[in-house]
């Protein structure tokens, strides 16, 4: 009963953030320079036709106005607006893009994963020998390099060198036909309906962008891994189990790495969130069509509607990740208080 | 970018669980002193300070002087780093970017960790319905996506060296809020705060005086791997064109040169700075990732 | 015991990580060529690199987007067109510019104007069809005309400047016959006549996509095109991906030699070039100069470059100080390494430019630009300014749109000379959206500018980029002779009256210091060797009509 009492209070705590970060939105675009209108409008239109334009788009209308008519159709029709530099809806935009992005970064995420909780385990059980610092200063490598340097170095030398990874070119040869959307993700997309020549392309376009994805989210999984590790190492139960005469493996992986899991988890979530905000410099340089391109070109075009449905969208996501992870830590912790 | 770098730092002093005691700067150095990777990157980092300052000094070509004539040379005796498409000496340029580079870090999170302090000492001290609102106006920051957040305060303001370090700033302002909230929650709890409090000293007095001078280390500790993401923040917006603009010599601009010269194969344009970038970040994340074990409230140094 | 079970850790981790990396280099191994091909059949399908996305549809509101232009164009013909002649390159390649002092008919089959000029008429070609069957009358051309008018496009722009001013100047007389009613006998109202801008949609499709409170579809048209009556079919667009286009084969003039044409949307300058290398695309738009050079090594590849009357300048805000005062227009003009940037910034893809009018045009004329890279001069100018050495001068910011890298590379060339004068000048990149709002507004101080009249006619020219009350003359020049001038000669018929005002000016504005010329870059396009028939006109947009496939 507490429980859920927790989890209804964390689920309406949703509503007033997103609230903000609209605002906070939405006042921001309206300092950005540049008049949208001026741009669709072109040198030809007269003045009335651009006020008309500004009527349309409601530009003319007091900040506070626009803001409540834009949460009235989100709520009301989930309208996100219609894009300025596409012509489009915003939500058919940013729908269209999720998955191109999403499939990215939690391919990138898996591979970090993969590689951080060995990486982070092994440091926390050869606490403070050659091993620790060896992973140490791996994984500070990892986050200290500019991603997108790291991208046109690995270009060069897979690329343009070796020659055996494909032109920096989005998603898939352009000679190849993107089969019927079911789930936007590619590699499933083709799997399902069996077109293997886009699934091969679409891998093979995926590898460099994946690995910068993954060596940036290597570090903070890795050092939380460590650290929550050796807390549980030092733990008094685990010094009793030790005590006991378990064996070293069953303590390690049944026991302290079960209660390392939550602020592993927790880390996750938080570099997931981050990583699919964030991951604009990996998709320009590989011109990758997803969100963070989209959103690049929005801030340059100065297209209000597209800038905030994408923030929103970006903030939904990652408040939902958090809400998630919290809600199995109450569930599953006895000690979380529901404060 | 890697945006989410705080969260170590963070994860580690957020929540009310983890309250840090005040730790003290000799602390610091003995961290420091004690820990091999740590010191690697002190040495690093003094070396580049150095390459900064006296760049005018070691530079063999004024970072600025154009000459066609040798455009896009690869590296060589007399231009050990080679020239970009104007002519450029690439290693000269490279030290006066970190000149640039690091005024950027520097100026960014000292206006972040100044700004989040107070707002954060403030409603750490002041509590209740100020502590709750602020956080909560902090949590809505911090849910924005980073880099956009970046992108867009940058573009607002227009390109410029002051752009990137407001942008840069900005980004960081909640997580020391966050930060000096925490630890002024515990500090206020001491015996030695009460005492000051006891013998009649004001509010403020007691926030400013007081409890602000135990709490730098931490800050500093913070403010070390801020730095870090300062700059790979800064040369990211640099590189997409809303920062610093060509031809100065500032790395992230320097790498956004380079990829123009990509596909001629000028490998050396954008692979110089772009190394500059990663060996003084590297420095600064060795020395933050040492210290920050002095942030954890379960070890004692 | 410990070692044993951390051998296992690793050996666990070990093989998660190679099982990972086998999945993704497996996959990685480059895509064979041609594979995913056309696959064998005789279809001929082009494909084209284009920079930028849709905006629109509708052919009334064509500013922003050339992909969106192309499409029109393409789709859609007019009632009449340039001439085209073909050409040969230096390496034998034939392919059609247009004489743009001869207008022929298209959609029309024939044109009558009366003895006083003021009365045109058009007989419609019998043979034409819209891409639904529909066949074309003289109602439907004028009925497209007429909303053109009603949404105020910018074709109802042009056409008044040539003297049709109202929706009523066209009327369907019969079936097949069109007039429109001129306020003054000219020749410009045919050449702003030739352009997508005026494709025409059939009232009876505009009937049925509008709505009450859109009574002329301009919702709908945005999204969706009308059925056209060009060469071309609309067949579908992916946004932010790619725009198709088939061969009509109701063409009244046959159906075109190309089955299908795919326009790839592909922002970035140098992935389109990796794209054309390797064979994935057939022609691209826009290359960066500086590759162009070594994109000839390729075997496979040709480098079409067609000079234009395109005028790169510099623009000086006559508003702002220090450029209010000549003299530091002056000093600029002195101070800019001319055969440097046609050298280092365009690779020699481009010639030097002597006035605005550029050559080309009828009436250009260089010999009233004196100017030439003397850094003495341009001091001596600068203290004649009154800011001798520099000192006095306020700060200078000289923009750029971000993203353009010639113009990028133009300002770091002008800069470093201005330097050496005294004058400091900091670059500044800003995004097109800004930098045409900046400009709009005339608040930018000094940048790098480019104009290319669609329309090449001096004065059509000359109306939007010296003329002080039009919202294109980003460098407020201001000048009461010129003003008059293209006034008095826009629509006059008496052709060496015209070509003198058009001198008188270039003079005038040359003395003034209006611009800082720079170049006339070419047209470059870089294209796979079996491409054949590319028509260049100067608004910049391919004809597939005229193009095949080997």
């Amino acid at each position: 009963m507490r429980f859920l009492g927790y989890a209804i209070r964390r689920l309406l705590w949703v509503i007033p953030v997103l609230l903000g970060v609209t605002l906070i939105t939405f006042l921001l675009t309206r300092v950005l320079p540049g008049n949208p209108i001026d741009r669709v409008a072109g040198p030809f239109a007269s003045a009335e036709q651009k006020a008309e334009m500004m009527r349309e788009a409601r530009l003319d209308l007091p900040v506070i106005q626009q803001f409540s008519l834009y949460v009235r159709d989100l709520v009301v029709h989930g309208d996100l607006g219609v894009s300025y530099s596409t012509a489009r809806p915003v939500a058919q935009d940013l729908w269209e893009r999720l998955p191109i992005s999403l499939e990215l970064t939690t391919l990138g995420m898996l591979l970090a994963i993969v590689l951080a909780l060995p990486l982070g385990i092994a440091s926390a059980v050869a606490k403070d020998t050659w091993v620790d610092q060896l992973g140490r200063v791996v994984s500070v490598i990892g986050v200290s390099m500019p991603i997108f340097w790291l991208g046109l170095i690995l270009l060069q030398v897979f690329f343009v060198k070796l020659g055996v990874a494909p032109a920096p070119l989005g998603r898939l040869a352009t000679s190849l036909i993107e089969p019927e959307r079911i789930t936007g993700w590619l590699l499933i997309d083709s799997a399902l309906v069996g077109d293997w020549a886009v699934f091969r392309s679409a891998a093979a376009h995926l590898a460099l962008p994946v690995v910068i994805v993954a060596f940036t989210a290597l570090a903070p999984l890795a050092r939380m891994t460590r650290s929550s590790m050796i807390d549980a190492l030092e733990s008094d139960y685990i010094r009793t189990a030790r005590a006991l005469g378990l064996p070293t493996r069953v303590i390690i992986f049944q026991h302290a790495l079960k209660n390392a899991l939550i602020p592993i988890l927790t880390m996750i979530a938080g570099v997931f969130g981050y990583a699919l905000g964030g991951e604009v410099l990996v998709e320009l340089v590989f011109a990758w069509p997803g969100l963070g391109t989209y959103s690049y070109n929005a801030i340059l075009a100065s297209d209000f509607p597209a800038i905030q449905g994408f923030i929103l969208l970006i903030t939904l996501f990652y408040v939902l990740i958090y809400l998630v992870v919290d809600l199995l830590i109450a569930a599953i912790d006895p000690r979380v208080e529901y404060a | 970018m890697s945006n989410f770098n705080t969260l170590p730092a963070a994860a580690l002093v957020d929540g009310d669980d983890a309250a840090p005691q005040g730790a003290r700067l000799a602390d610091a150095w003995w961290t420091l002193r004690h820990n091999f990777t740590s010191m690697i990157g002190l040495v690093l980092l003094t070396i580049i300070l150095l390459a900064a300052l006296l760049a005018p000094l070691i530079a063999p070509y004024d970072p600025y002087e154009l000459d066609l004539a040798r455009a896009t040379l690869p590296p060589n005796s007399s231009h050990w780093f080679g020239t970009d498409q104007f002519g450029h000496d690439i290693f000269s340029r490279v030290l006066y970017g970190a000149r640039l580079d690091l005024l950027i870090a520097l100026a960014s999170v000292a206006v972040s960790a100044v700004i989040g302090s107070v707002i954060g000492g403030v409603s750490g001290y002041v509590g209740r319905f100020v502590d709750e609102a602020t956080m909560r106006l902090m949590d809505m920051l911090q849910a924005f996506p980073r880099f956009i957040f970046a992108m867009g305060i940058a573009f607002a303001l227009g390109p410029g060296l002051l752009t990137v370090i407001v942008a840069t700033a900005a980004l960081n302002i909640p997580g020391y809020a966050r930060l000096m909230r925490n630890l002024i929650l515990s500090l206020k709890q001491t015996q030695y705060a009460m005492s000051a409090v006891a013998i009649g000293n004001s509010g403020p007095r007691v926030l400013f005086r007081h409890l602000f001078p135990n709490a730098l280390a931490p800050i500093l500790v913070t403010s070390t791997l801020q730095s870090g993401w300062a700059i790979l923040e800064a040369a990211g917006l640099s590189f997409i064109g809303l920062g610093v603009a060509v031809p100065t010599a500032e790395w992230g601009v320097m790498i956004a040169m380079g990829l123009q010269e990509f596909l001629q194969g000028h490998w050396w344009v954008y692979t110089f700075p772009g190394l500059a970038i990663g060996v003084t970040v590297l420095a600064f994340n060795l020395i933050g990732d040492g210290l920050q074990d002095l942030l954890d409230p379960r070890r004692t140094p | 015991m410990i070692a044993l079970s951390r051998l296992h850790t690793f050996r666990a981790a070990l093989l998660l990580v190679m099982a990972l990396l086998v999945v993704l280099t497996a996959c990685g191994a480059p895509a064979a060529p041609g594979e995913g091909g056309t696959g064998g059949n005789a279809q001929k399908t082009l494909v084209v690199a284009v920079p930028g996305d849709i905006d629109t549809f509708d052919p009334a509101f064509t500013a922003g987007s050339i992909t969106s232009q192309t499409t029109i164009q393409n789709t859609y013909d007019q009632l009449e067109q340039y001439k085209l002649i073909e050409q040969t390159a230096p390496d034998g390649y034939k392919y059609w510019i247009a004489d743009t002092g001869a207008i022929e008919p298209m959609l029309a089959a024939s044109r009558e104007v009366s003895s006083d000029g003021k009365t045109v008429t058009w007989k419609l070609r019998d043979n034409a069809t819209y891409h639904d069957g529909k066949a074309m009358t003289a109602s439907d051309i004028v009925g497209g005309y007429k909303r053109l008018y009603e949404v105020g496009g910018s074709a109802s722009f042009l056409l008044a400047m040539g003297g049709a001013t109202t929706p009523d100047a066209f009327k369907a007389v019969d079936d097949k016959t069109i007039t429109m009613q001129l306020d003054a006998a000219n020749e410009l109202v045919f050449m702003n006549n030739v352009m997508h801008n005026t494709s025409s949609i059939s009232p009876e499709h505009i009937e049925k996509v509008a709505s009450p409170n859109d009574p002329l579809g301009k919702q709908e048209l945005k999204k969706n095109l009308a059925p056209g009556n060009g060469p071309f079919v609309f067949e579908e667009y992916k946004p932010g991906d790619r725009v198709v286009l088939s061969a009509y084969a109701g063409y009244y003039a046959g159906k075109p030699k190309l089955d299908r044409v795919i326009m790839k949307i592909v922002p970035d300058a140098t992935q389109r070039l990796l794209l054309l290398k390797s064979g994935d695309v057939d022609i691209v738009h826009e290359p960066p100069v500086k590759e162009l050079d070594a994109l000839k090594q390729d075997p496979n590849i040709r480098v079409l470059s067609i000079p234009t009357t395109r005028s790169v300048h510099l623009q000086l805000n006559h508003e702002i100080a220090p450029f209010d005062n000549q003299q530091v227009r002056q000093a600029v003009a002195y101070a800019t390494p001319y055969d440097s940037i046609v050298k280092d910034v365009y690779k020699n893809y481009a010639t030097r430019s002597m006035s605005l009018v550029t050559k080309g045009m009828p009436g250009h004329d260089p010999s009233f630009w004196t100017y030439n890279t003397d850094l003495d001069k341009a001091k001596e100018a600068l203290a004649q300014a009154g800011f001798a050495g520099g000192a006095g001068l306020p700060p200078i910011k000289l923009s750029v749109r971000i993203g353009n890298e010639e113009d990028e590379r133009t300002a770091v060339l002008v800069a470093n000379n201005l330097k050496q004068i005294g004058m400091n000048v900091t670059i500044e990149k800003i995004a097109f959206a800004a930098f045409n709002e900046q400009q709009q507004a005339g608040k930018l101080q000094f940048f790098v500018d480019n104009w290319i009249s669609w329309v090449n006619d001096p004065f059509y020219h000359l109306s939007w980029l010296a003329r002080s009350d039009s919202p294109a003359n980003y460098g407020r020049f201001k000048n009461a002779r010129v003003d008059d001038l293209i006034k008095q000669y826009t629509l006059s018929t008496d052709q060496d009256a015209r070509l003198a005002a058009v001198k008188e000016i270039q003079q005038i504005m040359a003395e003034d210091v209006s611009h800082v010329y720079l170049v006339q870059p070419n047209w470059n396009v870089p294209m796979r060797k079996n491409i054949q028939g590319y028509a260049y006109l100067n608004d910049e947009l391919p004809r597939f009509f005229y193009m095949d496939k080997q």
